[in-house]
């Protein structure tokens, strides 16, 4: 899970070249087979992003008709994913761009550092997992969590894709992706705190 | 605050972070440290899947955007092709009346027209297409299920 490389094991890479031809050679369904094996990444990161899913299915059926035109481009440097991933941040971006929605929300909190309360002992892990409303207001504090935060944990955590391989995807440094995961997750661990009514 | 304070606090969130992680990742048991497994909820909620999802056949979908112009468009223009068939073999019947008469002023003799022959060969050939396509169409879906 989630390991540091950014470049594909040799295995991985012979299958995504192996896919790759098979697209370009235009085998029959070797495109639904690349597209039904990327959709998750793309839609999780799509969806995340834009947090509107009529535009995430129209933006996710791009990404994958850009895929295609461009796979000519592919040299296997990094995964197929992680390339399939850049077309989808970016593709993204630009929709965010084009609406005027900030993926970094300058001078909140992605500059601050959050404070932490003091946590009260007690806290039963099996109890809030069960308690669906707990979970509720953890999904809606992701939802609300600054967009490059939400996409940055949803690659990390969701899709599992290291940082390394995050760091291709967003065009940021690893040390950057590293520092917006904790801020993520600090900050989530806070609205907990304060969801549950956690002694200061 | 000061800044010594404040990166210890950054520190011990970060241990905790890191702790949280690998107790997850490990199966551990929980309840020796609430600051832990309330990082390990977090975890758990991170990797929760989305609540709305792609339709079931959104990569058919998509792949059928992408099938080649020859095969997405053969339908549409072997349809087009049927119409303006239709249309000539129409326009030369009612037509033939009209063009008779001025030939006939021009003393051009114009040969009698086999309506029936006409319509049958081109019905014929309508047909053979069809089938043509449909068999082709089964095929290349055959294919790419396969």
């Amino acid at each position: 899970m989630n390991p540091s490389r950014a470049t594909p094991t040799d295995d991985q890479a012979a299958d995504d070249r192996q896919l790759v031809a098979s697209v370009l050679a235009r085998a029959p369904g070797a495109f639904e087979r690349l597209v039904t094996r990327h959709q998750a990444l793309v839609w999780h990161m799509v969806y995340r992003m834009v947090q509107h899913p009529e535009d995430a299915r129209e933006l996710s059926q791009d990404v994958f008709l850009r895929v295609h035109k461009r796979l000519h481009q592919f040299r296997a440097e990094s995964s197929l994913a992680t390339w399939i991933g850049r077309v989808a941040f970016s593709v993204a971006t630009r929709h965010l761009q084009r609406k005027r929605l900030p993926i970094v929300e300058q001078g909140t909190d992605e500059d601050e550092a959050p404070a932490w309360e003091q946590v009260a002992d007690g806290f039963d892990l099996a109890a809030a997992c069960a308690d669906a409303e707990t979970m509720r207001l953890l999904q809606a504090a992701i939802d609300k969590l600054p967009t490059l935060q939400r996409t940055l944990v949803t690659l990390y955590h969701l899709d599992e894709l290291g940082v390394g391989e995050i760091a291709i995807i967003t065009d940021l440094p690893e040390g950057t992706v590293k520092n917006y995961l904790f801020r993520a997750r600090s900050r989530l661990r806070q609205q907990l705190g304060t969801k549950l009514g956690v002694a200061a | 605050m000061n800044g010594h304070e404040r990166n210890d606090e950054l520190q011990r969130e970060a241990s905790l972070q890191a702790q949280a992680e690998a107790a997850e990742r490990q199966g551990l048991p929980h309840g020796a440290n609430p600051a832990v497994d309330r990082y390990r909820l977090v975890l758990r909620a991170l990797r929760t899947p989305l609540s709305i999802d792609l339709p079931a056949d959104f990569a058919a979908r998509v792949a059928r955007r992408i099938a080649p112009p020859e095969e997405r468009h053969a339908l549409e223009d072997g349809l087009l092709s049927l119409l303006l068939l239709g249309i000539g073999i129409t326009g030369l019947f009612y037509l033939q009346p009209v063009l008779a008469t001025v030939l006939d002023s021009m003393h051009v003799n114009l040969p009698r027209v086999p309506w029936t022959l006409l319509v049958a060969a081109a019905a014929a050939v309508a047909v053979a297409w069809v089938v043509d396509r449909g068999a082709t169409h089964w095929k290349q879906h055959h294919a790419s299920h396969s």
